[in-house]
């Protein structure tokens, strides 16, 4: 990869202004978190119904709070995993990180 | 949103999940196999399926991302993604593209010059030419599925975003056309039997086709077309390319089909509307114009924009239709067609886009039955040479105007 000149080699980015920091067990929403560090973000298909937990009203504490990574959709959780493994600790969910 | 993806480290895709709840890894690794006892080191795999990586690609059941529009500008967005599928996962960057089993390893194109059409490029494959680079782009987002159609700008507004910033920071979007190539962004083409979306987009904006893919075939104005003028009011941010009031008057040779298509609301039948078009080279002006410049009709192929029975005011005889002619690939004319649809001041819509496929013919042969229509030239270059020649000077003869579109 660090021959590819025509793909950024960035690691150290300003986050979106929100954004989930993964610890342990527990996925954190951080609003305007101010630091530059890598990030991944997440492509997936809503399905018809939408992704079972969304940032809305009810869940903006909780995900604020501390949000237990298993209790996430399948494919959240999977990509929290995968984000653990390569050592990047933020990760950019549209339905965690946006407002529906 | 654009630049989330833009500025991320890496972006994991769930490519083989319908929903949020089928997740990343999949066991579905059984195809290996071992078969023979005697071979107990030998495998056996069953092929899995290509991933694609052009618009006409079928894109395989497993892999029901790669179907939706909206995923479109997060993968041409990010840096590099991780593409969780069935059976393997792929790795695909600006510069790369590489599958676990190697199979499908491939460097993309990066100063891909002049391809035929932009479908013949790669996914990842970036074009020098960057009017050749967005008929790429919308040629690969309309082949995706919106949930919403009202969706149709707004889900590749990332990308023009991107371009405006890096690419054509001079440039104006106006309906998902831009303003400096605009000559060679008019001439897409479609088929569809929707009714036109009451959506913003001007007639001759490819925004006014709904949820049908779109082209562009190497088709173009010849160098005497002129832009007279481009009016347009912007409504919204300027990479949404949503306008108000949007005309173009373009100065063209122009070939009048009025009265040459049957329109009789007795005759017309939805899908019969689009042979009715066709029939215009069997007329007797059409035949005698094609004839004074040495060539026959071939074939003609009409594309409708949308439901031509649904056209608003409706088609019917007496309406103006005119087609705007166009220089297609290999001594092909064609054109785009447009309805007169106010009287005073005169304007005009796109309906469609019409190909001509010409034959040359020697004078002498003319009304005669030519089952082999190259054997009278000494070469197929002669005879290619020839068929050029006729389509250019019959271009040369037709009238030039100027047409109002809307």
């Amino acid at each position: 990869m660090q021959h590819h000149k025509h793909c950024v080699q960035r690691t150290a980015i300003s986050l979106p202004k929100r954004i989930l920091e993964i610890t342990d067990e527990y996925v954190f929403l951080r609003e305007q978190p101010g630091i530059l560090a890598p990030y991944a973000c997440l492509s997936h298909c809503w399905g018809l119904d939408g992704p079972a937990v969304k940032l809305t009203a009810e869940t903006f504490g909780r995900l604020r709070d501390g949000f237990k990574t298993s209790d996430l959709p399948k494919t959240f959780g999977d990509a929290v995993e995968v984000c653990r493994h390569l050592g990047i600790y933020y990760i950019w969910i549209d339905a965690l990180c946006e407002t529906f | 949103m654009g630049d989330i993806y833009e500025n991320s480290h890496i972006t994991i895709a769930a490519t083989a999940s319908q929903d949020s709840s089928g997740g990343l890894f999949s066991a579905d690794r059984a195809v290996v196999r071992c078969l023979l006892d005697k071979h107990p080191h030998l495998y056996v795999r069953k092929q899995p399926e290509y991933f694609p990586t052009r618009p006409y690609n079928t894109v395989p059941i497993s892999m029901p991302l790669l179907t939706r529009a909206w995923v479109y500008q997060e993968r041409r967005l990010s840096h590099r993604t991780i593409h969780y599928g069935k059976h393997q996962v792929y790795w695909e960057c600006q510069t790369d593209f590489a599958s676990e089993d190697s199979r499908e390893d491939k460097t993309w194109n990066k100063h891909a010059t002049h391809p035929d059409t932009p479908d013949d490029l790669d996914w990842g494959d970036k074009c020098v030419d960057h009017k050749i680079d967005w008929q790429k782009t919308v040629t690969e987002y309309t082949m995706l599925r919106l949930t919403y159609e009202s969706d149709r700008l707004l889900a590749i507004a990332a990308i023009v975003d991107r371009m405006l910033r890096l690419q054509r920071v001079d440039d104006v979007y106006i309906a998902g056309l831009w303003k400096n190539s605009i000559l060679s962004d008019l001439p897409w083409v479609t088929t569809t039997n929707k009714p036109r979306p009451a959506r913003m987009a001007p007639s001759w904006s490819w925004a006014s086709a709904q949820s049908s893919a779109v082209s562009w075939a190497s088709y173009e104005f010849t160098k005497e077309a002129k832009v007279v003028s481009l009016e347009y009011t912007i409504v919204g941010a300027a990479n949404l390319g949503e306008v108000i009031n949007a005309s173009i008057i373009l100065m063209v040779p122009v070939l009048d089909l009025t009265g040459l298509v049957e329109l009789d609301p007795a005759k017309i039948e939805g899908p019969g509307l689009r042979e009715r078009f066709e029939d215009i080279s069997k007329s007797a002006p059409i035949t005698a114009r094609f004839r004074q410049n040495n060539l026959k009709v071939f074939s003609t192929f009409f594309f409708p924009d949308y439901d031509l029975t649904t056209a608003n005011p409706p088609l019917k005889i007496g309406c103006t239709i005119k087609l705007l002619i166009l220089r297609g690939p290999k001594g092909y004319i064609g054109g785009i067609v447009v309805q007169k649809t106010s009287k005073n001041p005169p304007e005009y819509k796109r309906i469609g886009f019409l190909n001509i496929t010409p034959t040359a013919t020697k004078p002498e042969m003319l009304g005669k039955n030519d089952e082999d229509l190259t054997r009278d030239y000494d070469s197929m270059e002669d005879y290619r040479k020839r068929r050029a020649e006729g389509r250019d000077s019959l271009i040369l003869s037709l009238p030039m105007e100027e047409v109002k579109i809307v």
